[in-house]
């Protein structure tokens, strides 16, 4: 008994430390990130030309190709992580990931429509554009489908249905597409990358997710009310027909801008919050902010990871699948093995 | 403060789960909401925390419509004890009581030392103490639905609805759990406990309510409600009827047939 004291105490005492220890990490990986590429360029002699106000060509790599890939990594981990917590607390499930309620799929859906219809090449920024479209697209059916009123069991259901029509509209895309460079362009996209990404892109998204991080950031205090169920969720006081609404339109807007600046990254929104679930005593608002750190820094590891590799660059969402798919099947594994004991 | 439910009506679809119920939770009352399964038990209860809302009548809070009353208010005046005993994550006890003083703390507030000192006389009451620091996954099932009891006294709302809160306790804790509700009442709270233990239901309550089919069929003193005729026509049994020093006690003994209620030893028996 004194013994699980002594590990409850160390839990919260554990917590500030933890989230410092996170953003260290993170910190340092951003450093790291600036600092690795193709270019032969040093960090401290780009960032003294920066601030020199020199136009070499290190001060360019640096601001125009590593900091913006550095910058969304930051971004987009955070977003995944952060509506990953929080949609597993919405549906108490340690198994729900970001793209459940459909709109990582149909923000890869508009996207894939814009290359499809040649906007992408004709209309700047069109590509991030579509995808945003599609994810806000994804929020009113979701509405339409499970409105007030509709249970979670609705929501998921309907996020099925949108992931489902989403994957076939695509395939249809593909399918029809009228040259296979096109085809093999939407592939490629599709797979998630931040190479080639510019400040511009940061400044598209960043809006949209700051939105959506506020949105989910807030409903803290609900998402703990909800371990105890519904009824008594809304025994406490909580609405949860706007809590819904609120966690289901910012996790649209922070994942479907995320998707639609650099493609469908799988797997951090479900590993982190899972791997983070245990220092924080299990409980759903503790979570919201470390699983932000924590997804951050692990966008940014994997992201410098495939840059460190040789051969010919690995997408950024082909290697968090390669190493989030076992895990996922390791916890699957876990859990039934819970189960019977 | 009285909670009261006038000509309570909630249908799905073509079924009248109740079917103009009218029952009221007045300060200083333990009162037993007693009937057969599917009676309409946990939906009454449902309607009167506010977490449904009926198709058709009106549940006051003082006088207020219920509907009217913001949430978070309304949270502070009526606590709820769900039917069950389902935790979605393995949370510390410590950390799962400290949930019911979610409706007490401001909006980005920090738990307080009254938050604290209540949720170490909710433990106490419970007697939780010892397990503050498990994880309720660890729990067995009688101290996993004590937890949550202390979940729910934390709140230190007027009016307390507890749906079978003695489901999984052993006799000792059940009697201590009513124990507490009588204090409770005793002191001014107005309390609505579900129960299907008829002994404890004439034991310890002021007044009962007995539904059967969505409709009250019989309410007031213990044993007025719970009549050999009720008995019979109502749960469908006979029972042992009888006092043991003073004390009520029913224990079913046949299902109905001729409807019959055997008189018990009595006194000393």
């Amino acid at each position: 008994m004194t013994r699980v004291g002594a590990a409850a105490t160390a839990t919260r005492l554990r917590l500030p430390a933890l989230g410092i220890g996170l953003g260290a990490t993170v910190v340092l990986l951003f450093a790291v990130s600036l600092a690795v590429g193709s270019a032969p360029v040093l960090l401290a002699e780009a960032v003294a030309d920066l601030l020199a106000g020199r136009d070499s060509l290190a001060a360019l790599v640096l601001v125009e190709i590593r900091l913006p890939r550095a910058l969304l990594a930051v971004m987009i981990g955070a977003s995944l992580g952060l509506t990953g917590a929080a949609m597993q607390g919405l549906l108490r499930n340690p198994l729900a990931e970001p793209g459940i309620v459909g709109v990582s799929g149909c923000a890869a859906l508009g996207a894939v429509v814009v290359f499809y219809s040649g906007l992408a090449a004709l209309v700047p920024f069109a590509l991030p554009l579509g995808g945003i479209a599609g994810a806000l697209g994804a929020v009113a059916l979701l509405y339409a489908l499970a409105g007030p009123g509709a249970g979670t069991l609705t929501l998921i259901l309907a996020g099925v249905a949108l992931n489902a029509l989403a994957a076939a509209l695509t395939a249809l895309a593909l399918n029809l597409s009228p040259n296979p460079y096109a085809t093999l362009e939407i592939v490629f996209w599709l797979m998630g990358s931040l190479a080639d990404r510019s400040l511009a892109h940061v400044w598209l998204a960043l809006p949209l997710m700051l939105a959506g991080w506020a949105l989910v950031v807030t409903a803290g205090r609900p998402l703990d009310a909800l371990s105890l169920g519904e009824d008594t969720a809304r025994s406490l006081g909580f609405n949860l027909d706007r809590v819904r609404l609120q966690l289901v339109l910012g996790t649209a807007l922070a994942v479907g801008s995320a998707v639609a600046v650099a493609g469908a990254i799988g797997f951090v929104g479900l590993v982190v919050p899972h791997l983070l679930r245990p220092l924080v005593g299990h409980q759903p608002s503790r979570l919201l902010g470390l699983s932000a750190l924590g997804g951050a820094a692990i966008t940014l590891a994997a992201d410098i990871a495939v840059r460190l590799a040789g051969g010919p660059e690995l997408k950024l969402g082909v290697l968090t699948a390669l190493i989030g798919a076992p895990f996922f099947l390791a916890l699957v594994l876990r859990m039934r093995h819970e189960a019977a004991t | 403060m009285t909670l009261a439910a006038e000509g309570v009506v909630v249908r799905y679809g073509a079924h009248r789960v109740l079917d103009g119920v009218s029952i009221a939770a007045e300060p200083g009352v333990l009162l037993g909401l007693i009937g057969p399964n599917g009676a309409g038990k946990s939906t009454l209860l449902r309607v009167l925390a506010g977490i449904e809302r009926p198709t058709a009548g009106r549940v006051t809070l003082d006088g207020a419509a219920l509907e009217t009353i913001p949430g978070a208010v309304r949270a502070r005046r009526i606590a709820y004890l769900a039917q069950g005993s389902t935790v979605h994550w393995p949370l510390t006890v410590e950390r799962l009581v400290a949930l019911g003083r979610l409706p007490h703390r401001s909006r980005f507030g920090a738990e307080t030392e009254t938050d604290r000192a209540a949720i170490g006389r909710a433990l106490a009451k419970t007697e939780t103490a010892a397990l503050r620091d498990r994880p309720v996954s660890s729990l067995s099932g009688g101290e996993r639905m004590r937890a949550l009891i202390a979940r729910a006294l934390v709140v230190d709302a007027a009016i307390l609805l507890a749906d079978e809160p003695v489901a999984g306790l052993d006799p000792y804790h059940q009697l201590q759990l009513l124990e507490l509700l009588r204090t409770r009442a005793d002191a001014g709270g107005a309390i609505v406990v579900v129960l299907h233990d008829l002994t404890l239901a004439s034991r310890f309550c002021d007044r009962l309510a007995l539904l059967d089919a969505g409709t009250r069929v019989a309410s007031g003193a213990p044993d007025a409600v719970l009549s050999v005729a009720n008995l019979a026509r109502v749960y469908r049994i006979s029972a042992l009827t009888g006092t043991h020093d003073g004390t009520p006690y029913i224990v079913p003994v046949h299902r109905a047939r001729d409807g019959g209620v055997r008189a018990g030893g009595g006194d000393g028996a």
